[in-house]
């Protein structure tokens, strides 16, 4: 590695376009948001107004307000509904990743692109396609129903739409492919021939592994490991 | 001696933070040379091979290449080629894209170039793979490709750092012959940095041994083994039986001094007149007898034999003499019985003349 | 069956267990259902979309006609196109600096290049909505002529895209070999000629996955882009959205379609174009 010094120029060349754009448009806008969280909404003329904003004196009424019941609640959803849509990820992942890693070899690249290939397509479009399968005339409802008639039983659809259930399940479709792909490099890394507890337990040891697990899967983890998975990209 | 193509001056290399890589050399290579640097590893040979060809600056002396001073001349300047220890053949090129990238680059027309490269490769055997990609070849053949694109551009000199380390022993001695060989067909100035002394004595014409960042000794392969400099070089080039020595007295070219297991010697000494020494002999020098040997004017020594081993053509035997010093000497099996006919622990008399021992400043 | 086993195979051979089997089967069937069924019905005739009515293509001809959705696709691609170029180009100048060069404070620069992969969608989203606001960007460009009011929405999607193909090329961009420039440079190049028929040709693979990236974050981007488009700047995300709040529609599933072979039909090409050719080695 050379020292900037040695050449500037090409230094300067390389590093000023990423620095100025992170600087305008990233860290001079967070910076914003970070100060107007001090302010408050101005008063023209003892009229609140909608549009403009009064920084002086700075508060922290926002802060404390953010401890209000109603966003506490909202915060704490977040957490549970993230944490338990991680945990369904990682139940769900697994056996996919250790499927993958044990099937026959020329299976693996065919089962490798079917897991990354819902990464390249919209996730609103996944998402939606969703809506299609829970509404109360979706598929679920309808094999229920058909199965129900079958057996003579009035059957009354269930709601699996806009409610937590829904939220949950379709972070776990949308996000459960991120976690397929460190699981595999982590499995397809250890010894066939090791022994079976290694087998078991060292995938949730691995760094990589707790690093997926820890981070929220609606938020970071989703671009940590879609970087991730470009990596296998990069290197196959 | 013809003019120097490439003339070193009192060239050093230090680096940021203090290490000193190259203290003050001066070397003067000839037209036509198989010239070999040659030390162990960390001793400077790649770093002064990188000032010639320009990849690394001097931080003080002057490097001239064919009469002209090279101070402010870049490498892709520079008249001369490098053959990488990596061999840094370019792998999104084929074969011949790599050998014709040197000419591609500086403008030289398009159908000099295809002639030039088609002789490259022809040159090296490779004609055959000029389509391939690198990651389809073999290290012998990856190696070739370096050669054939340094040579394309026929260069005054011809750098080669390590080029034999990567390969594996059989190919190794395939690819010596081959340097050898091509060096006497394009009749240009090789300058090759290895750390293996059979490479350097097999090819090299004449040999610079470094040691530190410092040249010890430049001579011929030959000089080198029988005429060592000092005790560094002795030890460095093959093996060698080192023995400390007191000098009693000198007059003219002769001391006399008492050494370390063997009593009072009079040897052949030029440039030592007194201090401590050592007495270098060479193990193929030594032979061994069971009895005491008669004839007078030999350096004799009664031990024990210590070890045997046995290398198929020559026999490694180890010999402790009481006063603790150990001699090896290397006996050729030159019949199919008894090999060097000595058994650990059986008592020997070892001898040599005293014209085969060399006398060492410290 | 699991006690007995073929030559080659361990007695962790899971892969042949029946239950792993169907575990394995249900999980990618889920996976692919809503998938393929919504590429299914986009040919039903059928108008709200549940029960099969025969094939159709008239759901592409009425999205086609649908002048919002086709400009909110042409908008998608048109942002995703520009900002790929610009965010792999000023990724790969970064992952070059990154990778070259040693400098003051360089931990606390990668932390900062790497700050837009880690924060929360929506912080950015709404900065960025005050930013253009406060700074009169947005009121800069509103009435511009197509494509130039996209700007913002660029200059957003560039910010969040050019750190990932940042770290993808310098990944690349670790295992080249330094002897490779030198060895061009000895040979005759200038560090200019070296550049591209050096160094570029060794980082594309990365340049392509990197820009890959780029383009289906762009793409795909619904948070960001919803907080700094404006009416007249609906991108394809948005648009679904906003009729997906009115309910399905086969014609959503028609355009939806049309994106997804888009996706796909550049993620092969793209995969194909920076495969290594297979070696006689394999």
């Amino acid at each position: 590695m050379e020292n900037w010094k040695d050449s500037r120029s090409v230094f300067w060349t390389l590093a000023t376009p990423g620095t100025l754009w992170m600087f305008l448009f990233f860290l001079i806008p967070l910076g914003f948001l970070f100060v107007m969280s001090f302010g408050g909404k101005a008063v023209i003329d003892g009229q609140v107004s909608i549009t403009e904003y009064d920084f002086f004196p700075p508060g922290l009424e926002n802060y404390i307000r953010s401890f209000e019941f109603t966003y506490l609640r909202i915060m704490w959803k977040s957490i549970w509904v993230s944490a338990l849509a991680t945990a369904l990820c990682l139940v769900t992942a697994y056996p996919i990743a250790f499927g993958i890693c044990f099937a026959p070899a020329k299976w693996k690249p065919l089962l490798l692109l079917l897991v990354i290939l819902p990464f390249w397509i919209n996730l609103l479009i996944r998402t939606y396609a969703l809506i299609a399968v829970f509404r109360t005339q979706g598929y679920v409802n309808l094999t229920l129903g058909w199965l129900f008639g079958l057996v003579g039983i009035e059957f009354e659809p269930l709601v699996m739409l806009n409610n937590n259930f829904a939220v949950i399940f379709g972070l776990v479709y949308v996000f459960m492919p991120f976690m397929v792909l460190p699981l595999y490099a982590t499995i397809e890394r250890l010894d066939r021939s090791s022994s079976k507890p290694a087998l078991i337990s060292a995938p949730r040891n691995s760094p990589r592994f707790l690093k997926s697990r820890c981070r929220l899967p609606c938020q970071a983890s989703s671009p940590v490991s879609f970087s991730s998975s470009s990596h296998a990209l990069v290197r196959s | 001696m013809s003019e120097a193509i490439v003339s070193i001056k009192n060239v050093s290399k230090r680096f940021p933070g203090g290490v000193v890589a190259v203290d003050n050399v001066s070397i003067d290579i000839a037209q036509n040379e198989f010239f070999a640097l040659l030390g162990p590893s960390g001793c400077g040979k790649t770093t002064l091979l990188r000032m010639i060809s320009g990849l690394e600056t001097p931080t003080g002396g002057q490097i001239m290449i064919g009469g002209e001073d090279m101070a402010l001349t870049p490498p892709n300047k520079r008249p001369t080629n490098m053959v990488f220890q990596s061999y840094a053949v370019f792998p999104h090129m084929t074969v011949e894209d790599n050998v014709s990238y040197g000419l591609r680059v500086t403008g030289v027309p398009s159908d000099e170039t295809k002639r030039r490269t088609a002789e490259a490769l022809e040159m090296v055997k490779l004609s055959h793979l000029a389509a391939r990609k690198p990651d389809q070849m073999s290290g012998g053949q990856r190696q070739r490709v370096a050669l054939a694109r340094a040579l394309v551009k026929r260069p005054k000199v011809l750098l080669l750092d390590e080029p034999l380390s990567a390969l594996d022993a059989k190919l190794r001695d395939g690819m010596r012959m081959e340097l050898t060989r091509l060096q006497e067909t394009v009749g240009i100035t090789f300058i090759i940095v290895t750390h293996d002394q059979d490479e350097a004595l097999s090819m090299a014409s004449r040999i610079a041994v470094m040691d530190k960042g410092a040249v010890q000794q430049i001579a011929t392969p030959s000089e080198l083994y029988e005429h060592p400099a000092s005790r560094f070089v002795a030890d460095f080039i093959g093996k060698v039986n080192l023995i400390d020595a007191k000098v009693l007295r000198s007059v003219g070219k002769h001391i006399s001094c008492e050494a370390k297991g063997l009593g009072k010697l009079d040897l052949e000494s030029t440039g030592t007149t007194g201090g401590t020494v050592s007495i270098a002999v060479r193990p193929e020098k030594l032979k061994i007898g069971k009895a005491e040997p008669k004839a007078a004017n030999l350096i004799k020594v009664e031990g024990k034999v210590r070890d045997v081993a046995y290398y198929g053509d020559t026999s490694h035997v180890v010999v402790s003499t009481k006063d603790g010093l150990d001699l090896s000497i290397n006996v050729q099996n030159d019949s199919r019985e008894g090999g060097a006919g000595v058994e650990r622990g059986q008592k020997v008399w070892v001898h040599w003349s005293p014209a085969d021992s060399l006398v060492l400043a410290e | 069956m699991a006690a007995t086993l073929k030559p080659g195979q361990g007695p962790l051979d899971y892969g042949n267990r029946w239950w792993l089997k169907l575990l394995f089967g249900f999980i990618f069937f889920m996976l692919y259902v809503p998938i393929v069924t919504l590429v299914a019905f986009s040919f039903n005739s059928d108008k709200r979309g549940i029960v099969w009515r025969g094939f159709t293509i008239d759901n592409y001809a009425k999205a086609w006609k649908n002048d919002a959705l086709i400009e909110a696709l042409t908008n998608s691609i048109v942002i995703a196109i520009i900002a790929t170029i610009i965010a792999t180009v000023i990724g790969a100048m970064v992952a070059i600096m990154l990778w070259r060069f040693r400098f003051p404070f360089k931990g606390a620069y990668e932390g900062f290049m790497a700050l837009p992969i880690v924060i929360p969608e929506i912080c950015m989203g709404v900065a960025l909505l005050l930013f253009f606001n406060e700074s009169g960007m947005m009121s800069a460009v509103v009435n511009t002529p197509w494509p130039i009011n996209l700007s913002n929405i660029i200059i957003a999607h560039v910010a969040f895209c050019f750190p990932f193909v940042a770290v993808v090329v310098r990944s690349r961009l670790v295992g080249f070999n330094r002897q490779l420039e030198e060895a061009s440079k000895d040979l005759g190049a200038s560090e200019w000629q070296t550049f591209w028929k050096v160094l570029v040709p060794f980082m594309m693979p990365g340049l392509v996955a990197g820009a890959l990236l780029a383009f289906t974050l762009s793409l795909d981007d619904f948070v960001i882009t919803f907080f700094t488009s404006g009416p007249e700047t609906v991108t394809f995300p948005v648009k679904v959205y906003s009729l997906v709040r009115r309910g399905v529609s086969p014609e959503i599933n028609a355009a939806s379609t049309v994106l997804i072979v888009i996706t796909i039909v550049a993620t092969v090409l793209a995969m194909k174009l920076q495969a290594p050719e297979k070696s006689g080695k394999g």
